[in-house]
C-alpha cells in the first residue's frame, strides 16, 4: 500500500477563548489520502477539538486561538487569508447528532450545491441522486425526495446528512461520533458506508467507540489531556502499542 | 459486517497455504518412490513460503481478533483459523522431514518396490485435500468423512513398520535405509493426524463441537 | 418491605384534596370565562346587523347608523401596527438569538422586552402621545419624530441592498477587504439616509399634527416589539445549535443559515408569536385613547384622528343612550369573534406543526 499525505498537522496547539491552558498541545500527526484516520481517547482529551480544527470550526467562537500548522495539500489552513468556504467544500463534517435542516431531503442534499451557486436543476437532480447513492440512502428515498427529512429514521437521517456533505464533492470527511446516537444496525451500516467511502475521501473519525475505531480505521491516534500520545496503523494500535499509556486505555484500564 | 472481508481474505490465504503444504508432501514421497531427487527441489521452496506464510497469517488473524472482538461463529472460526494455520506449517515441517530422509534413501539402492507408502501417502493427501475442501465449503460431512480415514493409515503405518522390520532382520545391511523409511512413514503418520486435526477443527468452525481426543462413534 | 397503610392513606387523602381543590378552580375559571362569553354573545346579537358594518354612526342621540369608521380604523390601525412592529420585532429577535447571542448586549435587550412586555399599555399611549402628537414648543416633534423613521427605513432597505449587489459584483476574497467594504456600505447608507430625511423633512413634516391615526398605530406596534421580539428569540434559541454548525460546515455564511436554517426550524413558533401580538393588540384601548383619539367620521387618512372598535366600545358604552350601548356590544362581540379567530388560526398552525 503506497500512502500518500492529504494533511500534516505540525505543532499544533488551540486555546478556546477565556481559557490559558492550551486544549491542544503540540499536535504532530500526517493523514493519510483515501485511509480511515481514527480519533480515540477518553472523554476532554481534545479529540473533537482536533477534528474541528480541521474544517476551522472553532471559528465560529469569538476568542478561540489556534497555533502551528495545518496543511492541507501543503496549503497552510490555519491561515488568517485562507477562504473559510474553500475550506469547508473541501473538508465535510457529519456530526453526532444527525442534522437534517428543516427541509425536504432533496433540498437537504442540495443545498451545499445551492450555496455554490449551481441552479440547473438536471444538474442539481443528477448530483442529489449520486450523493444519495454514494450514501447507501437512495433505494430508500427515491420516491419520497419531497417529503421533510425530519420524517426519516435516525440512521437515515445520519445517512442524509452523510449524502449532505458528500453532495459538494468534498476530499476529507470528518465524522464526530457519527453513531453515538444511533441503534447498532445502523451504527453497522455507518461504519460500513464510512470503509466505502474511503475510496473517494479521505477520513477523519472521532469515536468514543473504541470497538468501532477499530472496525473501521487505517490509522489510529490515541489522544490523553490534549496531547498525542501515539499515532501508528490501527493493526498495531490494537495489538502492540508501543507506549504503556495506551496500553492502558485499549484495556479498559481508564477512561 | 466489516469482519466478512477479513475472514475471506484470511481463508483464502489459508488454502492457498494449505495447496502448497499437499504438494510438498507428494513431492518428497514421490522422490523416495521414484528414486529421483528431481521432485525435492521444490520442496524446501515450498517450506520456505509456508513458513513465511504463517507468520503473517498469524498476525493477519490476531489483528483481526484485537480489531473486531469477534464473538460466537465469528470467533470459534477465527481461533480455529489460527489452529488450522499452524497445522499446515506443521504438514509443511513433515514434508521438510521426509525430504531430509528421502536425500539419503534415494543415495542407497532401492530396498524393495513400495507398495504400502504410495498407498499410505495417497490417502494422507486425500485427508489433507479433503479436510481443506471442507475447511473452504465448511462441510462437516466431509470432515467426519476425514477423521474415520485416519485408522487406515495407522494401519498402514503398522503394517510398513512390520515389514521393514522384517528386511532389517533378514539383512543388516538393510537396517540404514530401513529406519529412514520408518521414519518416513511416521512423518506421513503425523501428516495424517494434522489432516484429522483440520477436520476437527473446520467441524468445530461450523457447530461449536470440540471432537478432540474422542472416538467419533461416541458423537 | 417497608409499608404503612395508615400513611398510604393519608397520602391519599391529600391527593384528593388537592385534586379537588384545582378541579373547582379550574371550573370557576372557566365558569367566568363561558359568562362572560355568553352574555357578549347574548347582548351583542341583539345589535348584529349589516348597517353595523356599512353605516356610519348617526349624530349622537338619533338612532341608527353603523360604525364603520370604527371597523375600518381598527383594521388599518392594527394593519398598519403590524407592518410597522413585526418586521422590527423579528429582526430585533435574530438580532439577539443570533449574531448578538449570549452577548451581555443581547441579555439587556431581553430582559428589557420583558419589562416592556409587562408594562401597562396606557404608558406605552401616553409616551407616543408625548413624542407623536404634543407639540413641542414650536417644533412638531411628531413630524420630525415620522418623518426620521421614514427615512431609517428606506435607508435600511437601500443598505441592505447596496450590500447585496456589492456581495454579487465583488466577492469578498479576504476578511480584511470585508471588513473594509461594510465598513464603507454603512457610512454611504448613513449619508444616504440624512440625504433622504433632508428631502422628505420639509414636504412631510406638517403632515401629522396633533392626534393621527399613525400614532396609534405606532403605539400598538410598541406592544408588538417586544412580543414578538422575545417569542422569536426563544424559537430560534430552541433551535439546536448543531443544525446551525452543520449548515457552517457546509460553507453558508451566517446570513444563510439564518435564512435558510434557524428561521426555517422556528417558523411556526415565530408565526404564533406574531398571530399572537397581532391578537394581543387588537384589543388594547389605552394606547389608542390619546394617539389615534377618535372620530365620529369615516376616514382612511392615518394623519387624521381616526376611531378604532375599541375605544368606541369604551366611549359608547359611557354614553347615555341605549342605541350606544347595543351598538358597544355588539362591537364588543365582533372583536372577541375576531380575537378568537385569530387564536384559533394559530392553534392550528402549532396542531399542524406537531402531528408531523
Amino acid at each position: 500500500m503506497k500512502e500518500v499525505e492529504k494533511i500534516k498537522v505540525e505543532h499544533l496547539y488551540f486555546w478556546y477563548a477565556k481559557s490559558k491552558e492550551p486544549a491542544l498541545k503540540d499536535i504532530n500527526m500526517s493523514i493519510y489520502e483515501n485511509r480511515v484516520t481514527a480519533l480515540i481517547g477518553p472523554s476532554g482529551c481534545g479529540k473533537t477539538t482536533l477534528l474541528r480544527c480541521f474544517n476551522r470550526m472553532h471559528d465560529l467562537y469569538p476568542g478561540n486561538r489556534y497555533e502551528g500548522k495545518i496543511l492541507l495539500d501543503g496549503e497552510n489552513i490555519l491561515d488568517k487569508d485562507y477562504d473559510l468556504i474553500k475550506l469547508r467544500t473541501k473538508v465535510g463534517m457529519v456530526f453526532q447528532k444527525p442534522t437534517p435542516f428543516p427541509m425536504s431531503i432533496f433540498d437537504n442534499v442540495a443545498y451545499g450545491l445551492k450555496l455554490r451557486g449551481i441552479t440547473d436543476k438536471t444538474e442539481l437532480e443528477s448530483r442529489v441522486e449520486k450523493a444519495l447513492k454514494q450514501a447507501a440512502l437512495w433505494e430508500e428515498v427515491k420516491d419520497r425526495l419531497s417529503q421533510p427529512a425530519t420524517g426519516l429514521s435516525g440512521g437515515q437521517q445520519q445517512r442524509l446528512v452523510i449524502a449532505r456533505a458528500l453532495a459538494v464533492e468534498p476530499e476529507v470527511l470528518l465524522f464526530d461520533e457519527p453513531t453515538s446516537a444511533l441503534d447498532p444496525i445502523s451504527t453497522a451500516k455507518i461504519e460500513e458506508l464510512v470503509v466505502e467511502l474511503k475510496k473517494s475521501v479521505t477520513i477523519l473519525i472521532v469515536t468514543h467507540n473504541m470497538q468501532q475505531a477499530a472496525r473501521v480505521s487505517d490509522y489510529t491516534a490515541f489522544m490523553y489531556l490534549g496531547e498525542l500520545i501515539e499515532f501508528d496503523k490501527t493493526d498495531i494500535i490494537f495489538t502492540s502499542p508501543k507506549k504503556k499509556l495506551t496500553e492502558d486505555y485499549i484495556t479498559g484500564k481508564f477512561g | 459486517m466489516l469482519i466478512k472481508p477479513r475472514l475471506e481474505e484470511i481463508r483464502d490465504r489459508l488454502l492457498e497455504m494449505a495447496k502448497m503444504a499437499e504438494v510438498a508432501i507428494e513431492n518428497a514421497v514421490k522422490a523416495i518412490i521414484e528414486h529421483n531427487p528431481e521432485p525435492l527441489k521444490i520442496v524446501e521452496e515450498l517450506e520456505n513460503k509456508i513458513d513465511q506464510m504463517e507468520v503473517e497469517n498469524e498476525s493477519l488473524i490476531i489483528t483481526t481478533i484485537a480489531r473486531f472482538q469477534p464473538e460466537a461463529k465469528y470467533l470459534r472460526i477465527l481461533i480455529m483459523d489460527l489452529f488450522v494455520n499452524r497445522d499446515l506449517e506443521r504438514i509443511g515441517d513433515h514434508a521438510e522431514n521426509i525430504k531430509e530422509q528421502a536425500e539419503h534413501i534415494i543415495t542407497k539402492p532401492k530396498l524393495k518396490e513400495y507398495v504400502d507408502l504410495p498407498m499410505m501417502t495417497e490417502i494422507t493427501l486425500s485427508m489433507v485435500r479433503d479436510s481443506i475442501k471442507a475447511l473452504s465449503t465448511l462441510d462437516t460431512d466431509l470432515a467426519r468423512d476425514v477423521i474415520k480415514r485416519d485408522d487406515k493409515v495407522d494401519a498402514l503405518h503398522e503394517q510398513i513398520i512390520r515389514e521393514l522390520y522384517t528386511y532389517m532382520v533378514e539383512d543388516p545391511s538393510n537396517i540404514k535405509v530401513g529406519i529412514r523409511l520408518i521414519v518416513v512413514s511416521s512423518n506421513i503418520e503425523r501428516v495424517a493426524d494434522l489432516a484429522t486435526n483440520l477436520a476437527e477443527e473446520v467441524i468445530y468452525m461450523k457447530e461449536g463441537k470440540m471432537l478432540r481426543h474422542q472416538e467419533l462413534d461416541k458423537e | 418491605m417497608i409499608y404503612n397503610p395508615a400513611h398510604v392513606k393519608k397520602r391519599k387523602i391529600k391527593s384528593y384534596i388537592a385534586l379537588s381543590l384545582s378541579t373547582v378552580a379550574a371550573f370557576l375559571g372557566l365558569f367566568w370565562l363561558g359568562f362572560i362569553l355568553y352574555d357578549v354573545l347574548r347582548h351583542g346579537i341583539q345589535g348584529l346587523s349589516l348597517e353595523l358594518f356599512l353605516e356610519d354612526p348617526a349624530p349622537p342621540g338619533i338612532e341608527g347608523g353603523g360604525l364603520r369608521n370604527a371597523f375600518v380604523g381598527q383594521l388599518l390601525i392594527v394593519f398598519y401596527a403590524t407592518i410597522i412592529g413585526v418586521p422590527l420585532g423579528l429582526l430585533a429577535g435574530i438580532f439577539v438569538a443570533e449574531y448578538a447571542r449570549g452577548t451581555r448586549f443581547a441579555r439587556t435587550i431581553s430582559i428589557l422586552s420583558d419589562i416592556m412586555v409587562s408594562v401597562p399599555s396606557i404608558v406605552v399611549g401616553t409616551f407616543v402621545y408625548a413624542i407623536l402628537v404634543k407639540p413641542v414648543g414650536h417644533i412638531n416633534f411628531g413630524g420630525l419624530v415620522a418623518v426620521g423613521f421614514l427615512s431609517a427605513i428606506i435607508a435600511v432597505v437601500f443598505g441592505w441592498f447596496l450590500s447585496f449587489v456589492l456581495s454579487k459584483l465583488f466577492p469578498v476574497k479576504s476578511a480584511t477587504t470585508g471588513k473594509f467594504i461594510k465598513l464603507l456600505t454603512a457610512l454611504f447608507t448613513t449619508m444616504f439616509g440624512l440625504f433622504i430625511f433632508l428631502i422628505l423633512y420639509p414636504k412631510l413634516v406638517d403632515r401629522i399634527q396633533g392626534f393621527n391615526g399613525w400614532a396609534g398605530a405606532v403605539s400598538l406596534a410598541f406592544i408588538m416589539i417586544p412580543v414578538v421580539l422575545r417569542t422569536t428569540e426563544d424559537m430560534l434559541s430552541l433551535v439546536p445549535w448543531t443544525l446551525r454548525e452543520a449548515a457552517f460546515a457546509l460553507g453558508a455564511s451566517y446570513y444563510n443559515v439564518i435564512k435558510d436554517v434557524a428561521i426555517r426550524a422556528a417558523i411556526t413558533g415565530i408565526l404564533t408569536g406574531i398571530i399572537l401580538s397581532i391578537a394581543r393588540v387588537a384589543g388594547e384601548t389605552a394606547p389608542l385613547l390619546f394617539t389615534s383619539f377618535n372620530n365620529s367620521y369615516f376616514t382612511l387618512d392615518m394623519n387624521e384622528p381616526m376611531a378604532s372598535l375599541t375605544v368606541t366600545i369604551f366611549n359608547y358604552a359611557m354614553g347615555p343612550y341605549e342605541d350606544w350601548h347595543t351598538k358597544a356590544w355588539a362591537a364588543s362581540l365582533v372583536i372577541t369573534v375576531f380575537i378568537l379567530f385569530i387564536t384559533i388560526v394559530t392553534r392550528t398552525i402549532i396542531g399542524i406543526k406537531y402531528k408531523k
